[in-house]
């Protein structure tokens, strides 16, 4: 199974919920701030590769977790990798997030800003802010997708 | 298995005309008449909330898979989307192709494809959807035959 978060950029949101799915952040206490760093460096360096998959990591059922920028094209991302999963007959379960509902509007507008090259000193200041800000909240979503990813599964043993 | 995709915003017009003109159920040498337009599967069909999942057309004589998506006007983040996931699934980038519909689209039928799919007034925005195509319809056939030329040339390499 691919489990695949989507953000409007692939490296904030997405990635950060990725990392804490995989287990590379801890839910229950902030990463030191060497890994926030690396994080911003990836922001300010990748921020702007729409549609790539970002591999992250395997969870602890093996599920490979991805992170992916699409803009404002979730939606239409996820049917058109359903779909061509279905098409190539890949065996494959697919399984979308949308964590832009969740990681709010500051990661645009640092994205934004690191995109017209605006301070990045600046910009790191708003990510720490958002970073310690949101990250509560990112961990409490990761937990509920894992639960309800964990029914499914029950579910489908069950069938 | 080789999967060629027409796209285009809503995937409901030129994308489907395409993919129809590629698989021969509209004609190369002459402008159809508008029953015609209609008779085609999936002409003006799109939901909205569908934008995204392919629609099979059929295959053709090279043994392609023909397909029209819609995909708004986000290709430059849907395509990548696609072939990065192919890859990530271990399918080679030989075997899919993606090819804009969207050359010189008539304004008329970005009106029409508005007012029949967005506004939801297809008995309007259908024939306006027509006469657009109608207008352009000898440049989707020649980039049909040159997409066929390049599947011709692909087939002939591989």
């Amino acid at each position: 199974m691919k489990v695949i978060y989507c953000g409007y950029r692939g490296t904030y949101g997405a990635y950060l919920m990725a990392a804490l799915h995989t287990g590379l952040y801890k839910g229950d206490r902030l990463p030191n701030s060497q890994l926030i760093k690396g994080h911003f460096e990836m922001c300010r360096l990748y921020g702007e590769q729409y549609g790539n998959l970002i591999y992250v990591g395997v969870d602890e059922e093996l599920r490979e977790i991805y992170a992916l920028g699409c803009k404002k094209f979730f939606s239409v991302i996820q049917k058109a990798q359903t779909n061509v999963n279905r098409i190539f007959g890949l065996d494959e379960e697919l399984y979308h997030i949308d964590a832009g509902r969740v990681e709010g509007f500051l990661p645009r507008v640092i994205g934004f800003l690191l995109a017209h090259g605006v301070n990045a000193r600046f910009c790191e200041k708003l990510f720490y802010y958002w970073f310690g800000h949101k990250y509560r909240c990112l961990a409490k979503a990761v937990d509920e997708e894992k639960q309800r990813l964990k029914e499914a599964r029950q579910k489908n043993k069950e069938r | 298995m080789r999967v060629l995709f027409y796209h285009c915003y809503g995937g409901a017009h030129t994308s489907i005309t395409c993919a129809s003109i590629h698989l021969n159920y509209l004609p190369h040498d002459r402008i159809p008449e508008t029953y015609e337009f209609k008779a085609i599967p999936f002409y003006d069909k799109m939901d909205n909330k569908e934008l995204g999942t392919p629609i099979y057309m059929g295959r053709d004589e090279l043994g392609w898979d023909v397909y029209a998506v819609g995909m708004k006007d986000g290709k430059s983040v849907v395509i990548p989307a696609i072939k990065s996931y192919l890859n990530a699934s271990g399918i080679s980038q030989r075997e899919v192709l993606f090819v804009s519909a969207l050359v010189q689209l008539h304004p008329m039928t970005a009106i029409g494809g508005i007012t029949s799919r967005k506004l939801g007034i297809p008995f309007i925005g259908r024939p306006m959807t027509i006469w657009g195509i109608r207008r352009n319809y000898p440049l989707l056939v020649d980039l049909v035959t040159r997409v066929k030329q390049t599947l011709a040339a692909r087939n002939d390499y591989y």
